[in-house]
């Protein structure tokens, strides 16, 4: 339900810490308060609850060898293709091998791909239904739920980086919970309960801090707290009206940039990615949520950030050529068409898992004033 | 409203007014402290702009050694043995697969005009009676020259080096992470407590302790004392020293807090540690207004006109319009590891990652940073020159089809054209190995999420 | 060698053997009550306490901690001077409550002493280093290649001084000179040569051991004290957890820390430093028993949320809050058991469920919430609990020991714990468990004094994170302590706050750490004494601590028959070590 008495945007735990932190213990709620109902939500706090992702994976449909889906195998990557672009041995140079595969990398085109490339086959596929309509190509899920969009799976679904043991999708849960640029919280606030409400909004931020490993090393704890990033990350606010019903959070569709930088090296990357009136589906709970994120993956961004992110060396691993990738993804484009009528991004769906955590407004008023241009930036006078 | 000023927000301009005000004229002077120890009589230590003292020869042509990259799974590798010189007369003429997933065995570009390494890097030849002395020492080349060697690493020059102060044979903002080795200038070393370290920054030399962490200054404090008690002292740790220290030497003092706590001061300023800074070489106590990070050597000033646009890596070097500046990286796959980033080099590299081999579409993407016609640089890392966008070479100044434009360790910059808001950073590790093999990347001033190192 | 080594820890041994005697005042009879000390008779009329008039302690020959030794080089030759994992002394038998008493205890082996050895070696070769030496040496050698005495003399002089805790006498100053002029000689480097000189300065064994020296007391003529220096040490180790520094030296030097003036006012100076939190930090984790934190372990698979990153904070958070409310803002000691105020860190805050900054912050907790005291803190809770359950008994057993000094006998060998430690459908609570295990005679005297405390602390597990029931039954918190009944933690909180035992056991703690020897009978007076005085000035630390380091007790040695000699044969064997190099 709306709440009237906390005006604006960030409410709830804003007004936990305030402008002076945290000392304030006037407003601090009790630790875990006996008056609480034994394991009962006592994460919302001034309704208001956070989550962190721990993970983000394509959501990507796979029977056990892939033959169903994939039944012709799965896609060549640089190593492959250098041999089929260039058989002859002795005629390889640098020109003609790597830097023309390079150049194809990125300035890739859209003209018939002279090499073959597997799209998936079939019409099971996991996502959401972004259109709101069931169509003809659609693809259903496992569960049997019609009107699926998620063409971004057709196309890069045979390509073993993007398949639950490739590289990509092994490291990309890393991305989010150990590279600090590419930590992505959500907020959930005017939250009156996280079974059924029919009024919250979500925001999203970047968080600022480190997530907190548990024992096991495996996963993460819930009850951390994240500072959201409110000098560097403005880019990644976006709030979306939404609602809860029997546990399960949708919103409404919005653009959405999504912080994506190298693992490796947090400087290789920065592009970020834009998904398209992307929206939740997420199951809400005290310590965790997961579930989809669904849009439509704006295809320059989701194509360079992958390529700026990952070398040619990291695609190889997982048999992921860009060239080949790109008309695949051009090709199945389904969204956002450009004054000449050609689609610029294609339905695509996460699969993601969050953990809980309290989200820090570093300062109140910054997040309620209405975000301007006037901010100082510090650094470059600092010199002595 | 929440939506509008969120897209509204995404960059944050401020122009950086005549260069931030540090001063143009550090040239050649040595302004950062160096410990003078033994070294050869043809060799002397000259100051340059963002590397602080190095070792020069006697024309004060900066030194390298070839070493010091990454010999890592692939990515590098090569580099000067120890005692040896793999730097020959001969040209090398085909890769040798140490940049993954590429092979061993392909001919090079433009093998006609390719250099040998050592006209590229003239080795630093001893004469036939020099003797050893310090950390130098003579090693034998293949061709049975002597050449001076650093720490047992040959010891060589650059030709794109012209002047003394000039280090545009690599330094930092140069090839990194992915790159392969790269040519790092030499250096005596820093005159400074062990507590300390010294790190070039674009802004400067900053001075940070010997573990990464930036130290700061504050406003409020007074010559040789500090005032930083109470409530700051939540925030702030000052730098301690030993009692037995002697109070004074050269830059540095030491102060006592109380009786029997002593704190070092730099240039009579007393430095401190910020409780919880998130990241090595943190700007983030210069953030809390009176504060400042340090630096032994201001950074020299940015081109007039020059804006820092901030985005949500930290804040980039742009053009007066809000145009994200890029540098190229360029290293070659080949034994010696030669560099592709200059306009005397081989310019395929960079075609192929620019414009698909399309010179024309090359231009237009990623188009040169134009200097006005009476652009003049305050500084020697900073420059203008012309060039022929068609050949990406070096031209006489008014040459016909020339571009008037900025360089950078004597190399163009660059914007990108798909860069359509001031911050954007598309092409930030624009190519091959993440933009640093051979490729593009930002000019960051503050990088807030930079690998730590 | 090593040989002669040995002899000085033989020799130790006897001398400490012969020194202390233990008064532990255990628990006679668990059937009973505990009985309080004479110190914890509550406080009456306190303005008509005064010290005693034969006030005095034993005086003793201990062996520096690692942190002492750390800090006391660390001070001298530069804060990263501090070579911890060379630096691992071996550890110390708690005696009475206290690591520091254990150390006069402690003897020196062969491994000690290659210990010894090789962190001197670490010490003065990073000190020598050629970055670290410009900025740390008084003088240049006119060669770098040669003797230069006079050079040498100036900082083996100074290093010398903070490292014996008094001025070297000239003979011993001429004897490293010549030692470091000799190996500059045979070296041809100055700065090695000067390097073994300060290598033998700090494997000698008046660095090493605190040997406290004696004179007579001209204000009580028969009777002993210590003398300046040795007094100085005892206040600098006591308030500073390190070696005194030069204003302390100088007013040993000076004779001033003789006269009462003199004395209260380098006190001052002592209780006013900012090295005065280390000193008490240090303080805190010996009486609290924190050194055993280092290995506490759970069960990942019972608490994931507890780390070793979590032990880490725990221990940071307590001292913290212990610096906080005693030193900072001068808090009544008593309300450590009731204050809601602490700090957090963002591990932390995982654990207590609440949010936190990106660094430590202070944080106040709410009325009505059962985080009250420090006895909530997980460093107490997890610390007393096992691996993969929480434990009334230990935590009870805890609170007797470590912060009342009553010492609750070890269970009998041929108990039966299968009670408390099988799984039984019918026993739901830890409460239940102990009740059954309690029918057992044998077990029930002691469980009567530990578990009541213990099980009002049940609202936190073994990792010292809140619940309010156990597999789904709602914990009963209800207890007593000596009498007293509660229904929560908050109950019990303040009935330690009560107790006086509590505030008996700081003031004995205090002073057997500040005097370096066990308490026994004879100081019960001494403790009654600094008890009232701790009462009257409202339970404050800081004044404690200057009650005890202005006392004449602090001072007085009871002892009259030197005991020089294990120190100068130490010494000896010290300088052969060194010169067997």
């Amino acid at each position: 339900m709306k709440n009237t008495h906390v005006a604006g945007l960030i409410s709830g735990v804003v007004a936990l810490f305030g402008a002076a932190g945290m000392t304030q213990a006037a407003d601090a709620p009790a630790a875990a308060p006996a008056a609480a109902p034994a394991g009962a939500a006592d994460t919302v706090r001034n309704r208001a609850i956070g989550y962190v992702m721990v993970s983000e994976n394509r959501a990507i449909y796979e029977t056990k060898d892939g033959k169903t889906e994939c039944p012709q195998g799965y896609n060549d990557g640089p190593r492959e293709q250098f041999k089929l672009r260039n058989p002859d041995e002795a005629k390889r140079t640098v020109m003609n091998t790597r830097l023309s595969f390079e150049s194809e990398v990125w300035h890739p085109a859209t003209t018939p791909d002279p090499l073959p490339y597997h799209y998936i086959q079939g019409n099971i596929g996991e996502g959401l239904n972004l259109d709101g309509k069931v169509g003809p190509n659609d693809l259903s899920s496992p569960l049997g739920e019609k009107g699926i969009d998620n063409n971004l799976y057709r196309a890069i679904g045979c390509t073993r980086n993007f398949r639950a043991d490739g590289e990509t999708s092994i490291l990309t849960p890393q991305w989010r919970s150990r590279a600090r640029y590419n930590t992505f919280v959500i907020e959930l606030t005017d939250v009156d309960s996280l079974a059924n409400d029919d009024d919250v909004t979500v925001t999203t931020y970047r968080g600022l801090d480190k997530l907190i490993a548990d024992a096991t090393g495996n996963s993460y704890l819930p009850g951390g707290t994240q500072t959201a990033d409110m000098t560097f990350g403005r880019k990644f606010i976006q709030s979306f009206k939404g609602k809860i019903k029997d546990g399960v959070l949708t919103t409404e569709a919005k653009d959405l940039w999504m912080p994506t930088a190298s693992v490796y090296d947090p400087r290789d990357g920065g592009p970020d990615t834009l998904y398209r009136a992307m929206r939740f589906q997420l199951n809400v709970a005290a310590k965790s949520a997961d579930g989809y994120m669904g849009g439509y993956a704006d295809i320059e961004s989701w194509y360079y950030a992958s390529h700026n992110t990952r070398d040619a060396l990291h695609q190889s691993y997982g048999g992921t050529s860009g060239p080949s990738m790109y008309r695949a993804l051009m090709k199945l484009a389904d969204y956002a068409p450009d004054k000449n009528g050609v689609n610029t991004a294609i339905s695509s769906a996460l699969n993601v898992r969050f953990t809980q955590v309290f989200v820090r407004h570093p300062d109140a008023q910054v997040a309620k004033a209405p975000i301007d241009t006037s901010a100082t930036i510090q650094t470059t006078g600092q010199r002595e | 409203m929440f939506k509008r000023t969120v897209a509204s927000c995404v960059v944050l301009a401020a122009a950086v007014a005549g260069g931030t005000g540090i001063a143009a004229e550090t040239k050649n002077s040595v302004l950062e402290a160096y410990v003078h120890e033994p070294m050869p009589s043809i060799v002397q230590v000259v100051g340059t702009e963002m590397d602080g003292p190095v070792f020069a020869d006697s024309r004060g042509h900066t030194l390298y050694v070839f070493g010091g990259g990454r010999d890592r799974g692939g990515y590098g590798g090569g580099g000067d043995p120890k005692d040896k010189s793999n730097c020959h007369t001969t040209v090398d003429k085909v890769t040798t697969g140490n940049m993954a997933p590429w092979p061993a065995g392909m001919e090079l570009p433009d093998l006609a005009t390719r250099k040998s390494c050592a006209e590229v890097w003239p080795p630093l030849y001893a004469a036939d009676d020099a003797k050893p002395v310090g950390n130098w020492s003579i090693i034998t080349r293949d061709d049975g020259k002597k050449q001076w060697a650093f720490d047992h690493k040959a010891v060589y020059t650059s030709t794109l080096d012209q002047r003394q102060g000039d280090v545009n044979g690599g330094g930092y903002l140069h090839a990194q992470g992915a790159s392969g080795t790269v040519r790092t200038p030499i250096s005596p070393r820093e005159d400074l407590p062990a507590q300390f370290d010294v790190e070039s920054m674009p802004t400067g030399r900053m001075l940070t302790l010997v573990d990464g962490f930036s130290v700061y200054t504050w406003d409020k404090d007074g010559p040789n004392k500090s005032n930083c008690d109470g409530a700051c002292l939540a925030q702030w740790k000052p730098v301690l020293a030993a009692a037995t220290a002697p109070q004074v030497h050269g830059d540095w003092a030491i102060i006592a807090r109380s009786p029997g706590v002593f704190q070092w001061t730099y240039r009579k300023k007393p430095l401190y540690a910020l409780n919880g800074d998130q990241q090595k070489r943190s700007f983030h106590g210069a953030d809390i207004p009176g504060w400042h990070n340090v630096y032994t050597t201001p950074g020299p000033a940015f081109p007039k006109g020059f804006t820092v646009q901030r985005n949500p890596g930290g804040d980039v070097l742009a053009d007066a319009s809000g145009k994200t500046i890029y540098i190229f990286n360029c290293i070659e796959d080949a034994a010696d590891q030669q560099a592709c980033d200059h306009p005397t080099t081989t310019q395929q590299y960079r075609w192929a990652i620019c414009g698909g081999f399309d010179v024309k579409k090359c231009n237009a993407d990623f188009p040169y940073v134009v200097a006005d016609k009476n652009a003049k640089s305050t500084s020697q890392i900073w420059g203008v020159k012309d060039v022929d966008p068609t050949t990406g070479r070096y031209v006489d100044p008014g040459t016909p089809g020339s571009v008037h434009v900025w360089t950078f360790r004597d190399r163009p910059l660059y914007t990108f054209a798909r860069d359509t808001a001031p911050g954007d950073v598309r092409a930030n590790a624009w190519g091959e190995g993440n933009g640093w093999r051979n490729g593009f990347h930002a000019f960051w001033v503050r990088e807030e999420f930079r690998r730590q190192f | 060698m090593y040989g002669k080594f040995s002899l000085v820890s033989h020799k130790s041994r006897l001398f400490c053997g012969a020194a202390v005697a233990l008064a532990a005042i255990a628990l006679a009879s668990c059937s009973a009550p505990p009985k309080g000390t004479a110190a914890a008779k509550p406080a009456t009329k306190v303005a008509s306490v005064k010290e005693p008039e034969d006030a005095a302690t034993q005086r003793h020959l201990h062996l520096l901690t690692s942190a002492q030794y750390l800090n006391t080089v660390s001070y001298a030759l530069g804060p990263d001077v501090r070579p911890e994992a060379e630096a691992r002394f071996a550890p110390t038998v708690r005696t009475d409550g206290l690591l520091q008493v254990g150390t006069s205890k402690a003897g020196v082996n062969d491994t000690q002493v290659e210990v010894f050895q090789k962190v001197a070696v670490a010490v003065a070769t990073t000190a020598m280093d050629p970055v670290r030496r410009k900025f740390l040496m008084p003088c240049t050698p006119k060669d770098e290649k040669a003797a230069d005495a006079a050079c040498a003399s100036q900082f083996i002089t100074r290093v010398g001084k903070l490292m014996f805790r008094r001025p070297l006498p000239a003979d011993k100053v001429a004897e490293l000179v010549n030692q470091a002029n000799a190996s500059a000689d045979r070296l041809q480097d100055f700065y090695a040569g000067l390097g073994v000189a300060i290598e033998a300065i700090l494997v000698s064994p008046k660095t090493l051991f605190v040997a406290e020296s004696v004179e007579p007391d001209p204000a009580h003529p028969g009777h002993l004290r210590l003398d300046a220096y040795s007094l100085a040490s005892r206040l600098s180790f006591f308030l500073w957890n390190s070696g005194p520094d030069e204003a302390v030296l100088k007013a040993a030097e000076t004779g001033e820390i003789q006269t009462p003036k003199g004395r209260a006012k380098l006190v001052e100076m002592m209780l006013a430093s900012p090295r005065l939190e280390a000193g008490m930090r240090a303080f805190f984790d010996d009486m609290l028993g924190f050194d055993e934190l280092s290995a506490l372990a759970k069960d990942a698979t019972v608490y994931p949320a507890f780390t070793g990153a979590t032990v880490e904070d725990a221990h940071e958070q307590t001292l913290r809050t212990m610096v906080d409310q005693l030193l900072v803002k001068n808090r009544d000691y008593r309300d450590l058991f009731t204050s809601r105020e602490t700090f957090l860190s963002p591990v932390l805050g995982a654990l207590y469920n609440l949010p936190t900054s990106s660094d430590w912050t202070a944080y106040t907790f709410p009325d009505g919430s059962p985080r009250t005291g420090f006895l909530t803190q997980i460093s107490f809770l997890a610390g007393h609990s096992h691996p993969g359950r929480s434990s009334p008994t230990l935590r009870g057993k805890a609170l007797r020991e470590i912060l009342m000094c009553q010492p609750v006998p070890r269970p009998p060998a041929n108990v039966d714990f299968s009670i408390v430690e099988n799984p039984n459908p019918n026993l739901h609570t830890a409460r239940d468990r102990l009740e059954l295990h309690r029918k057992n005679p044998v077990c029930a005297g002691c469980h009567k004094i530990t578990d009541p405390m213990g099980l009002a602390l049940e609202n936190f597990d073994g990792a010292g994170q809140y619940r309010d029931n156990e597999k789904g039954w709602k914990i009963d918190t209800s207890g007593a302590l000596d009498g007293k009944a509660f229904n929560d933690v908050i109950g019990l909180g303040q009935a330690m706050h009560d107790h006086p035992a509590v505030t008996s056991c700081m003031v004995k703690r205090v002073f057997a750490y500040g005097t370096g020897g066990s308490t026994d009978n004879q100081d019960q007076e001494e403790l009654a004494y600094y008890g009232a005085r701790f009462a009257e000035q409202g339970y404050r630390l800081k004044d404690l601590l200057r009650t005890v380091a202005l006392s004449q007790a602090f001072s007085t040695i009871r002892e009259s028959a030197p005991a020089e000699q294990p120190v100068k044969a130490a010494e000896a064997a010290s300088s052969d070590a060194i010169n067997a190099k």
